[in-house]
């Protein structure tokens, strides 16, 4: 039975076929395990991919609700012993489903998602102009989606700006060179987070090198389902990084690095910058990764604190990064890192996921909530600025105000001691 | 329709699926039969299972129970314009008795998360089916799961004291309970294997057992897939009966480096992987009798998991093994033969021949030590019918037959198989399956085309058809 | 058969009119179909060691004598696996198996006299419970003639296995109220290398019983454990009234393993002969007044109800004092109320009356007899015995 108008969508038959319903994916998933519904898991979503590329069903709004629900943290990946692509999949999926007026509110919602970036960006005007997202909300006509956008984000804003971006003094005689993605919204949402990676690694000897031009990893356009702007984004961070030359490509959001990191894929067919696209995405390190990977003294400094370490989805699932930044953790002395329950359950930041997706956010955010109090941690720590917010906001609602800290933070204020 | 609208009322709108597009997705499990259901309910408590019961009943609507869907053998496909009623919400732990060794559960609740709970205990649920990271309780009691580790400790059937369940009427029922031996006919292992026919668990009260003081894990190494099975035979004969035996052989285990980095011995025909259990002193005698007899039958080497790291690793990558051969050929046909164990040598040989003769890739990954095969054909469904891989698995099934063997050992019967069961038995014997179905379901309301042949309510499920016809052409 | 030899095969007071003697299979199915025919009923006889359980037959005017349905049909020791007919005494299968140092781990009272059908039939149990759990846990096959004279197999011969509906263990514990069983197939166990038995007495109730409590807390693989109080403690030869049994079973280093454990735990060391299993699951066979009460969580141990053999760990205690209906009736109540149950195993014909034999059911009363309709249409199988 083909349905007219579903011909047009069509996913690469071997990563499709690859999937054999095994179901091994369900618990990973957060929604699944959410609801309880398996048009709401990994196996599900791809089924109905499938459905659609053989044009069993046409690309219904039911269909894209669900395939929409998909928070993308590629836990299922993770897990799946048949190898599905599924990461590879969904974005694939929604470059082709999400029309192209949605695609921008998906963006755009991404951007506001961190407001601060609005707030910050209004103030700090070359930066401004600099990450694209004055271009972007004029583009778009930012204003009409803002109201419900920011009524909702509101929840989200952080009580204090951070301050932005310092480099540090380089290190007399460094160990190794490399290049710091500061990236589109954490350069002015978290650039004390940047601060904090770049002076524990200029402490460990490790020169961090200035790299004008590289703009933004393209994650988000991605995740929004504009593909080809990725693609665009991708060749101008290479060709900047490439100039760089680096030892290393250090990043310290999960779901850039994640994104970096399979850059090889997304410009394989481009016969001009597939080697390219492999070459960099092979140096791309994440903070903790790379960290781990220095031969660096123990202990890590000292900080008396009783933490609970938060897993980012494109962290631990997408890099398979668990061990290193909790081996960082347990290396500071008079640290004592306590796990939460699923500490790999997605928090339901995921992007764009909540503002479009609110509800199926709330809960896996008060999942996650309950999980960290159930610790009697002082503080928790993760790895990606989305994360960061989403688990602040939803402590905050508590009425907690347990601070939420980036590995980086937690090393360079226990070096700094 | 009026019954949708009832079901919303019972479990909530969003616990009720009806659109096309949803029913797509519950029209499989891991097997190779589809069928849509015509809805989909997710109810949270028994109350509301009963409710919906009583509801698909007065709209004379027959109900497939589905867990997680992990079954091969389509025994929770719909089919004969049946609805499917989810347990996946109903995932509590409701009791961990620690004294009486027993714990009582929903059925939803997943196999392994119950292990997690349990393990701070010092307890554990027995059965561990490699599924047991999505597989819920409520259908390792339908499929009588198995496992590795049954070899020791014995299907689900052995480890079930009692069950609530929800009669095809509505009424809600406990048969047998906490304590074991309660008067009365004892349904237990009726209910345990009947694959939804016969109503819908709703609590279950397990047996538990105490954490073993040791555990010894070790492969065998051996040069082809004949000798390892020489071995397996001539271990079980030895009067041993380790907690787990299974053999993999080199497909395989190709298959299983390239998943997982299982750094399994690919110079190896085949491996035994064996793991005793107890107290040391018995294990250690145990592994030097097993080892010895590994050597004699040609086992060239012997690597023992040396710590708990690489007992893990080992498990997870035979646990994950069957999925993971979708990284060979992207379509596998898994079959679920058991024979007595001294046949296995000659079963097997005669196995891999039937694969050679119609070229298929062969994976042996199976619980040898309870003569439970799983040989797996691999193919691509694109280029290649699938029609002649299920002549090719009806094949093996004969040749299990033949042996004194039967049809599963522990994946069921589903719609897979009902047609054979010819095979095995006798028109009186499956009348006699059909008395006791009957008593429980005398209007046929559960889960229907399953199990016993002779059924119209699958016989559009394309697949179900062509293995009716080699069931039925291949046994005169 | 005259009067006199067919009293010897009544039941609660009533003698059949009639004995018949099968020998084959094809006995079997002539006499229930005969039975059919004639609407009259049958109660099917074994060894006889557990025919006094069950209420009354409603009905009963032929004894349907199993026992010469004798002998081993298959023993496959590489498979672990053993058919033999359903007469067979526990005993002969014993001295069958011992040869090839196998088991049919189960231990019940009377083994010379008790056969592998009525095993099965009656859910016999005995000390090795402890270790193998249920008799159905050891059947993966059966022959077995329905109330209505169908020969019938279910199950077969392989150990795992779940080729339709498993109705060799529904039959187990039916009381012959489904079904004649006339062979089974059986899951074996090797024969441990070493077995030993220990022993302690103590002169309190209360502190025999935490000693046992105790040793269920150790989690060690024990093979047996048992309390026995009062005359059974007396039979196995104890000098107190209460005795501690614990056998331990295994290879030599095992087994010297757990006495030392043992020893540096708890007063168990006195060892004994392992006769002393046997006299405690004939205990309940014997007594006139057997009740089987089980008792989760905390197990029948807090009641003192005088003679006992109480198997811990098993939530199970058989009362063998002679108590009255009005405190079984107590006791029962007291074990229902903890989702256990008490069974009127052995009593007086008027007694058993007064209390009836099983309490309240754990299965709905409709679909047992739904199933009993089906498997017995014309109620000629020990009509009335079992809810």
């Amino acid at each position: 039975m083909t349905v007219p108008g579903a011909s047009r969508f069509e996913l690469p038959s071997d990563a499709l076929q690859q999937c054999i319903r095994c179901g091994m994916c369900l618990e990973a998933c957060p929604t699944y395990t959410l609801t309880g519904l398996e048009t709401e898991s990994p196996r599900g979503r791809i089924h109905l991919m499938d459905a659609m590329t053989h044009g069993r069903i046409g690309a219904t709004a039911r269909v894209s609700l669900h395939l929409d629900r998909c928070l993308g943290c590629r836990a299922c990946e993770a897990v799946c012993p048949s190898g599905v692509p599924y990461g590879e999949l969904i974005e694939l999926t929604r470059a082709q489903l999400v029309r192209p007026s949605r695609r921008r509110d998906l963006l755009l919602g991404a951007i506001v998602a961190r407001p601060r970036v609005l707030d910050v960006a209004a103030r700090v005007g070359s930066l401004y102009e600099r990450s694209g997202v004055r271009a972007l909300l004029h583009a778009t006509g930012a204003i009409r989606l803002l109201p419900p956008g920011l009524r909702r984000l509101e929840s989200l804003y952080p009580p204090l700006a951070r301050p932005r971006y310092r480099a540090p003094t380089p290190p007399s005689a460094p160990v190794a060179r490399v290049a710091l993605l500061l990236g589109c919204v954490m350069r002015v949402a978290y650039g004390d987070v940047h601060t904090s990676a770049a002076h524990v690694l200029a402490r460990l000897g490790v020169e961090v090198v200035d790299v004008p031009d590289q703009g933004c990893c393209g994650a988000l356009h991605a995740h929004a389902g504009d593909r080809e702007a990725a693609r665009g984004l991708a060749r101008k961070a290479i060709a900047a990084f490439e100039r760089a030359g680096v030892d290393a490509l250090v990043v310290d959001a999960a779901g850039c690095g994640a994104y970096m990191k399979g850059y090889g894929r997304l410009l394989a067919d481009d016969p001009a910058w597939a080697e390219r696209a492999r070459a960099l995405a092979a140096r791309v390190r994440d903070v903790t990764e790379y960290i781990a990977s220095l031969e660096v003294p123990a202990p890590l400094g000292r900080l008396e604190a009783r933490v609970t370490y938060q897993d980012p989805c494109h962290l631990a699932h997408a890099q398979g990064i668990r061990r290193q930044p909790r081996e960082l953790l347990r290396r500071i002395d008079g640290l004592e890192l306590v796990e939460m329950p699923d500490a790999d359950m997605c928090c339901g930041s995921a992007g764009t996921y909540n503002v479009v997706q609110p509800e199926y956010a709330d809960r896996l955010q008060r999942a996650k909530v309950d999980a960290i109090l159930s610790t009697g941690a002082s503080a928790v720590v993760s790895a990606n600025p989305g994360c960061m917010l989403q688990v602040a906001a939803g402590l905050r609602a508590r009425g907690s105000d347990l601070p939420v800290l980036h590995v980086v933070e937690v090393l360079d204020r226990a070096m700094r001691s | 329709m009026d019954l949708l609208v009832r079901l919303a009322s019972i479990c909530g709108r969003e616990n009720v699926l009806s659109d096309p597009e949803d029913l797509l997705v519950f029209e499989y499990d891991a097997g190779f039969d589809r069928s849509a259901p015509s809805a989909v309910v997710v109810p949270a408590t028994a109350d509301e299972v009963s409710a919906v019961v009583r509801a698909a009943r007065d709209a004379g609507v027959p109900i497939v129970p589905r867990g997680a869907g992990t079954g091969l053998a389509g025994g929770t496909v719909a089919c004969g314009g049946a609805i499917v009623v989810s347990t996946s919400r109903l995932r509590n732990i409701l009791e961990i008795d620690t004294v009486g060794r027993s714990a009582l559960v929903e059925p939803g609740v997943v196999n392994a998360d119950l292990g997690a709970a349990l393990r701070p205990h010092g307890l554990f649920f027995a059965p561990d089916p490699s599924s047991q990271r999505a597989s819920t309780i409520g259908g390792n009691i339908g499929n009588n799961a198995g496992g590795p580790h049954a070899l020791r400790y014995g299907s689900v059937v052995d480890h079930v004291l009692g069950v609530e369940m929800v009669l095809p009427d509505g009424t809600i029922a406990a048969f047998g309970g906490r304590a074991p031996d309660l008067p009365g006919y004892d349904l237990v292992p009726l209910i345990v294997g009947s694959e939804g026919t016969l109503g819908i668990v709703t609590k279950a009260w397990l047996r538990l057992l105490p954490l073993p003081e040791h555990v010894h894990t070790f492969l065998a190494l051996f040069p082809d897939v004949g000798t390892g099975a020489r071995a397996a035979s001539a271990i079980i004969g030895g009067g041993i009966v380790p907690a787990a035996m299974e053999m993999l052989d080199r497909t395989t285990m190709r298959a299983l480096n390239a998943a997982f980095d299982a750094h399994l011995p690919e110079e190896a025909g085949s491996l035994l992987l064996v793991e005793v259990e107890g107290l040391v002193e018995e294990c250690r005698d145990q592994v030097t009798r097993i080892e010895t007899l590994c050597r004699a039958e040609g086992a060239f080497g012997i690597r023992t998991a040396t710590t708990a790291e690489e007992r893990d690793a080992l498990w997870k990558a035979r646990k994950l093994g069957y999925p993971a051969l979708a990284r060979i050929k992207p379509n596998n046909y898994l079959n679920d033969a058991v024979v007595p164990r001294t046949k296995l040598p000659e079963v097997l040989g005669r196995v891999n021949g039937i694969a050679d003769r119609y070229g298929y890739t062969i994976a042996n990954m199976f619980h040898i030590g309870d003569g439970n095969l799983h040989p797996v054909l691999l193919f691509d469904a694109r280029t290649e019918p699938i029609e002649r891989v299920l002549r090719a698995a009806a094949e093996i099934l004969r040749v299990a037959v033949d042996a004194g063997g039967m049809l599963s050992g522990e994946h069921g019967i589903g719609v897979e198989k009902e047609d054979f069961m010819t095979w095995v038995f006798a028109p009186e014997d499956l009348d006699a399956m059909r008395r006791a179905r009957g008593a429980l379901d005398p209007d046929g309301v559960m889960n229907p085309g399953k199990v016993l042949p002779g059924q119209k309510a699958c016989g559009d499920i394309p697949t179900s058809r062509i293995k009716r016809g080699l069931a039925e052409g291949m046994w005169v | 058969m005259g009067l006199n030899e067919l009293g010897a095969f009544a039941v609660d007071g009533r003698v059949p009119a009639e004995h018949v003697d099968a020998r084959r299979e094809e006995d079997v199915v002539e006499a229930i179909r005969d039975a059919n025919a004639r609407r009259v009923a049958l109660v099917l006889w074994g060894g006889g060691t557990r025919i006094g359980i069950g209420d009354a037959p409603a009905r009963y005017d032929v004894a349907l004598d199993l026992r010469g349905l004798r002998g081993v049909v298959d023993h496959q020791p590489g498979d672990l696996t053993v058919t033999v007919r359903a007469g067979t005494t526990l005993a002969e299968l014993s001295a069958a198996l011992a040869a090839h140092r196998q088991w049919w781990p189960v231990e019940a009272a009377h083994p010379e006299r008790a056969t592998v059908g009525g095993t099965i039939a009656s859910a016999a149990d005995g000390p090795s419970r402890y270790r193998y759990l249920h008799v159905r846990d050891h059947v993966i096959g059966v022959h077995a003639v329905l109330g209505d004279g169908t020969l019938t197999r279910a199950g077969g011969r392989v150990v795992k296995n779940v080729t339709g509906y498993d109705l060799s263990r529904l039959y187990s514990g039916t009381f012959g109220t489904l079904c004649a069983i006339v062979e089974a197939t059986l899951k074996l166990t090797p024969l441990p290398e070493r077995s030993e038995t220990l022993i302690a007495e103590s002169g309190d109730r209360a502190s025999a019983v935490r000693l046992a409590r105790d040793l269920v807390r150790l989690r060690l693989p024990l093979d047996a454990l048992a309390v026995a109080s009062g005359s059974p403690a007396r039979a196995l030869g104890s000098s107190a009234a209460h005795a501690v049994l614990v056998r331990l079973a295994g290879n030599a280093a095992a087994v010297e393993r757990l006495r030392r454990e043992l020893a540096s735990r708890a007063p168990v060391t006195r060892e004994v002969d392992a006769t002393v299993w046997q006299v405690l699951a004939d205990a309940p066979a014997d007594a006139d007044v057997s009740l089987r009460a089980t008792w989760p969580p905390a197990l029948a141990m807090d009641v003192d109800a005088g003679d006992a053999v109480l198997y811990v760990g098993l939530e199970t205690a058989h009362l063998l004092a002679p108590l009255d209906a009005r405190r079984i009736a107590e006791l029962r109540a007291g074990a229902e109320r903890r989702e256990g149950a008490l069974v009127v195993e052995r009593a007086p014909s008027e007694l058993r009356r007064s209390v009836g034999t099983w309490g309240t059911p754990r299965v709905p009363a409709a679909v047992a007899q739904r199933l009993r309709d089906a498997f017995d249409p014309n109620g000629v199988l020990a009509p009335g015995r079992v809810p």
